[in-house]
C-alpha cells in the first residue's frame, strides 16, 4: 500500500462514517487514528450521544465483525471470552468443545465497562493486550484486526468498578464524547426521524485495515521528535526536573512508556492522513491529550480540587520545547 | 540528500549565528543601559564620576565585542538550523527528518521520498527571510536610553541632601565661590593697572568659577575645566614672561621690585633735576646717572636714555635731560606692567591650581577649608597702590588641613566637623562675601593671632572639679570620647591645663 492509497481510503472511510455520524469530527478522527495505530479506545460520555452508533458504523464501513457486550455486575469472564461446553457427538461420545464468547470479533463494543467486576474487566483487558484468550489452559488467538471500543458513563458512578490505572493504561486513547451542539442536534433530528435512515457502505476490509496498520509503522520520525515525545512523557512525572509547577502540585504518577508509544503511533497516523511520510511536531501535539489524559494519576490535592488532566497536559505542552537548545545531535 | 542541498542549511546556520550574536549584543546593550541608569541613581548619593559619554561608549564597545564573540563562539548545530527552517518555512519537520535520514537515525521505507521532499523544500526555502538577522529594537532599550539622556539633561548633577555626593558638590561649589571671589580681586587689579592679558584670562577663570559654583558640575568636569584653565593661564604667563625677557634684553629676568626701585630712583632724579639743583647737586645727579647707565640690570634702551640724559646734563641742557629721563622711566614702566602681568597671571594660575588640588583631593574637612580661608582668604593679597609689589604676600603651598579620621567628628571614625557643625550661617560667611570685600583692602602682611578668649583676667566661670587621672595623662583620648572635634582639642586642652595651673 502506498501513502496516496492510504489517504484516499481514509477519506472514503471518513466520508462514509460522516453519512451516519453527525458532528464529532474530531472524535471520529481519533477513533480511526487509534484503529489504524492498532490500539483500543475508551469512550467516556453520557448515554445517548452516539457511542454505539459510532462503533457500529465503523464496523460496517470497515466491514469488520462486530459484537457488543453490555457490561453488568453479574457478567462473568466466561460470558466474554467463551467457555468449554459438554457436547455429545453423533457417535454418542461426550466431550468438551470451546464455545467462543463475544470477544471473538474484530470490533468489540464493551458498553459501560465499569459496571462489571474487576475480574470480568480483566478478562477483556487480557484479550486486548495479548490479542488472545486462554480457556482451560488452551490459548485461542483473536482475529486481526482486533479493536475494542469501551464506553463508560462519567456521571453515574454508583455501583460501578472504576478501571484501575494498570488497566486504563491498556487503552490507546481515552476520548470524551461531548454532547452535540444545536446545529448537530438539528442535523441528527433531520436524519434520524425521516422515512429513510442513512446507511454507510463498506469501503474496506480486514486485509485493508491490516495493510494500513502496517503502513503506519513505516512513517519516518525525526530524532528530535522522538526526544520530544520522550520529554513530554517525562514531564508528566512530578519527580522529573522537567515537570511544570502544575504537575508537581497535582500529579501523583505520570504516564507510562505506553503513553509515549501511543503518542508516536497516533502521530504517525495523523501524518499519513495529512499525506506526509514523516511526523511533524503538530501531529504529536494533536494526540497528546487523548493519549495521556487517562495515564495521569492525580494526587489527593488534584482530586480534591477537581483538576482536569487536560489542563495539566496543556501546561506540559506549553512548557516542553520541541528542540532542546543543548540537545546533542550529531552533525554531518 | 545531495551536497547542494546542504548549502541552504549552512547558510541558515550562519544567519542563525549572526542572529544570536545580534540578540546577545542587544541584551548586553540593555544590561549596559540598565547599569548606566543604576549608576545615575546611585550617584544621587555617592560621588560616582561616570560621564554619559563613557557609559555610551562602554555600551557600544561591549555590544560590539559580544556581537563578535557571539558570532565566533556560538555556532548552532546544523540540525538546529534545519529545525529553524522547518519552523520558519512551514516545512512540518521535513528537513529535520531528512537530516535524520542522512545521519542514519531514521529508518523508513519512505527514505527516498523524505529526502526528495526535503531537497525540493530546501530549494524553495529562503534563508534570508526565514532567519532575519535584524531584530526589532527592544523597546526597553529605547526607554532606558531616553531615560539616561533625560536624566542627564534634567537631573544631571543632582544629589540627595546629606549624602557624600552632596558634600562633594558643596565642596566644588565652595571652591567655585572662592575662586570667583579671588578672580574678581585679580580682575580688579588688572583693570586698575590695565593688565590686558590678565583681564582676558580673568574672564576665562571667572567663567570656570561660575561653572563650579553652578552645583551641577561633577568632580571630573570641574577638574577638567580647571586643568584647561591652568593650561591657558600658564600659556599666557609664559608669553608675557617671554615679552618681558625680550624687553629686558638681559640674561636674568628683572624682578618687579628691582624695576620699581629703578623707577623710584629715576623719579627722584627727575625731581632733583627739576628743582634747579646746585652745581654740586648736578654733579651728584650726573654721577648717579653714570652709575645707573652702567648698571647691567637695566635694559639697553633705558641705559641709552640715561646716557643721553647725562650728556644733556653736561651740556646744562636740563629740559633734554629731563626728557631723556622721562623716556627711560616710561620704558621701565612698560616693563613694570609686563612684570605685573606675569605676577598676576602666576597668581591666577596658582589659585586655579589650588582649587584643582582641593577638588581632586578625596575628602577635605571643614577645618581644612577654614584653615585655607584664614591663610589665603581673609586678605588674599594686598592691593597694590601704584606698583604691585605686595602681591608677593601670596601663600605658598595650600595647607593640608585636617583630614577625616578616627578622631574626627562627634563619634570616633565617623563624620566630619563640617558635617557636625552644619552649614555656615550668613553671619559667619560675611567675611567671604563679595560686598564686604569691595574697595581696597588694607596693606601689610596678614598675621595670625592666637585667640585668648575674652582677654579678661576674671576668674573662669567653670568650676574646677577633680578629674580622673586618665584625663590628665591621656587628655586627647578623653576628649575624643567626649566628642571634642580634633581641631579644637588643642585649644580645649590648653584651657583646662591653664585652669589646672590657676587652681594650683
Amino acid at each position: 500500500m502506498q501513502i496516496h492509497e492510504f489517504q484516499h481510503l481514509y477519506r472514503r472511510i471518513r466520508s462514509e462514517i460522516g453519512k451516519v455520524m453527525v458532528g464529532h469530527e474530531e472524535l471520529v478522527d481519533l477513533v480511526l487514528v487509534a484503529l489504524f495505530a492498532g490500539g483500543h479506545v475508551l469512550l467516556e460520555g453520557v448515554p445517548g450521544v452516539g457511542k454505539t452508533l459510532l462503533v457500529k458504523t465503523v464496523a460496517r464501513v470497515l466491514n469488520l465483525r462486530f459484537s457488543r457486550i453490555q457490561f453488568t455486575p453479574d457478567l462473568m469472564p466466561a460470558d466474554i471470552v467463551g467457555t468449554n461446553v459438554l457436547v455429545t457427538d453423533e457417535d454418542g461420545r461426550r466431550h468438551f468443545t470451546f464455545q467462543p464468547g463475544p470477544v471473538f470479533s474484530q470490533l468489540v463494543l464493551a458498553d459501560e465497562i465499569n459496571r462489571a467486576t474487576p475480574k470480568t474487566q480483566s478478562a477483556l483487558l487480557e484479550a486486548m493486550q495479548e490479542l488472545a484468550v486462554t480457556v482451560s489452559g488452551v490459548s485461542y488467538p483473536l482475529e486481526r484486526p482486533f479493536f475494542v471500543l469501551a464506553t463508560q458513563n462519567p456521571i453515574e458512578m454508583e455501583g460501578t468498578y472504576p478501571l484501575p490505572e494498570a488497566q486504563l493504561d491498556r487503552f490507546f486513547f481515552k476520548l470524551r464524547v461531548p454532547y452535540p451542539d444545536v446545529p448537530s442536534l438539528v442535523e441528527i433530528l433531520d436524519r434520524t426521524t425521516g422515512a429513510v435512515l442513512p446507511e454507510a457502505e463498506p469501503v474496506a476490509d480486514s486485509a485493508t485495515v491490516l495493510a494500513m496498520q502496517a503502513l503506519v509503522r513505516e512513517v519516518a520520525v525525526a530524532p528530535h521528535l522522538l526526544s520530544y515525545v520522550a520529554r513530554l512523557v517525562e514531564a508528566t512525572h512530578p519527580t522529573s526536573p522537567r515537570c511544570s509547577a502544575l504537575v508537581a502540585r497535582f500529579v501523583r504518577y505520570g504516564s507510562s512508556p505506553r503513553g509515549a508509544q501511543a503518542i508516536l503511533l497516533g502521530a504517525k497516523v495523523r501524518a499519513l492522513t495529512a499525506g506526509r511520510v514523516h511526523v511533524s511536531a503538530e501531529d504529536i501535539r494533536s494526540v497528546v491529550l487523548p493519549a495521556l489524559r487517562h495515564r495521569i494519576l492525580l494526587n489527593f490535592e488534584g482530586e480534591a480540587e477537581g483538576v482536569d488532566p487536560d489542563r495539566i497536559l496543556r501546561d506540559v505542552l506549553a512548557h516542553t520545547p520541541e528542540l532542546e537548545p543543548a540537545e546533542s545531535l550529531p552533525t554531518p | 540528500m545531495s551536497t547542494l542541498a546542504f548549502r541552504p542549511l549552512h547558510h541558515a546556520r550562519s544567519r542563525m549565528a549572526w542572529q544570536r550574536a545580534v540578540r546577545l549584543a542587544s541584551v548586553v546593550s540593555l544590561g549596559g543601559l540598565a547599569w548606566g541608569v543604576g549608576i545615575r541613581v546611585v550617584s544621587l548619593a555617592l560621588p560616582l564620576e561616570v560621564q554619559l559619554g563613557w557609559i555610551l561608549w562602554g555600551i557600544a564597545l561591549a555590544a560590539l565585542l559580544s556581537l563578535l564573540v557571539g558570532r565566533l563562539l556560538f555556532i548552532p548545530p546544523l540540525y538546529h538550523a534545519a529545525h529553524l527552517l522547518d519552523r520558519a518555512c512551514g516545512l512540518e519537520d521535513r528537513l529535520t527528518t531528512a537530516l535524520g535520514v542522512v545521519l542514519g537515525r531514521v529508518r523508513s521505507r519512505f527514505r527516498d521520498q523524505v529526502l526528495e521532499e526535503a531537497t525540493q523544500a530546501l530549494l524553495r526555502a529562503d534563508a534570508r527571510r526565514a532567519v532575519p538577522i535584524r531584530t526589532a529594537l527592544d523597546p526597553r532599550v529605547l526607554v532606558l536610553a531616553a531615560g539616561l539622556l533625560i536624566w542627564d539633561l534634567l537631573l544631571g548633577g543632582a544629589t540627595l541632601p546629606g549624602t557624600p555626593a552632596r558634600r562633594v558638590r558643596e565642596m566644588i561649589r565652595a571652591e567655585g565661590q572662592k575662586l570667583e571671589q579671588r578672580v574678581g580681586q585679580i580682575g580688579e587689579r588688572a583693570r586698575t593697572q590695565r593688565l590686558l592679558r590678565t583681564a582676558e584670562q580673568v574672564e576665562r577663570a571667572r567663567q570656570a568659577a561660575r561653572a563650579l559654583r553652578d552645583g551641577r558640575i561633577t568632580r571630573n568636569e570641574a577638574v577638567g575645566r580647571l586643568r584647561a584653565l591652568v593650561r591657558q593661564v600658564e600659556g599666557a604667563r609664559q608669553a608675557a614672561e617671554g615679552l618681558l625677557r625680550e624687553e629686558a634684553n638681559a640674561a636674568r629676568l628683572p624682578s618687579l621690585e628691582a624695576i620699581e626701585r629703578q623707577i623710584q630712583s629715576l623719579e627722584a632724579l627727575q625731581q632733583r633735576l627739576s628743582s634747579a639743583p646746585s652745581p654740586q647737586e648736578r654733579r651728584r645727579i650726573e654721577e648717579a646717572l653714570r652709575d645707573l647707565a652702567q648698571s647691567q640690570d637695566l635694559p639697553q634702551p633705558v641705559r641709552a636714555s640715561l646716557r643721553r640724559a647725562r650728556q644733556a646734563l653736561r651740556r646744562s641742557d636740563d629740559p633734554s635731560a629731563l626728557q631723556a629721563l622721562g623716556q627711560a622711566r616710561e620704558d621701565l614702566q612698560g616693563m613694570q606692567r609686563l612684570a605685573s602681568e606675569v605676577e598676576a597671571l602666576q597668581m591666577l594660575a596658582r589659585e586655579a591650581e589650588a582649587a584643582l588640588q582641593h577638588i581632586q583631593a578625596p575628602t577635605e574637612s571643614r577645618s581644612a577649608v577654614e584653615d585655607r580661608e584664614i591663610v589665603t582668604g581673609a586678605v588674599p593679597f594686598p592691593a597694590a597702590p601704584a606698583g604691585a609689589g605686595q602681591m608677593r604676600e601670596r601663600p605658598g603651598p595650600r595647607p593640608g588641613g585636617f583630614t577625616e579620621g578616627p578622631d574626627e567628628g562627634l563619634r570616633p571614625g565617623q563624620g566630619s566637623v563640617r558635617e557636625k557643625l552644619g552649614e555656615p550661617t550668613g553671619r559667619l560667611g560675611t567675611g567671604l562675601r563679595q560686598e564686604r570685600l569691595q574697595g581696597r583692602s588694607g596693606g601689610g602682611k596678614p598675621t595670625l593671632a592666637e585667640v585668648q578668649g575674652a582677654g579678661v583676667r576674671n576668674p573662669p566661670r567653670t568650676v574646677p572639679v577633680p578629674v580622673p587621672p586618665l584625663v590628665v595623662t591621656r587628655p586627647d583620648e578623653v576628649m575624643g570620647r567626649e566628642g571634642v572635634p580634633a581641631p579644637y582639642r588643642d585649644l580645649v586642652g590648653r584651657y583646662f591645663l591653664e585652669l589646672g595651673r590657676r587652681r594650683e
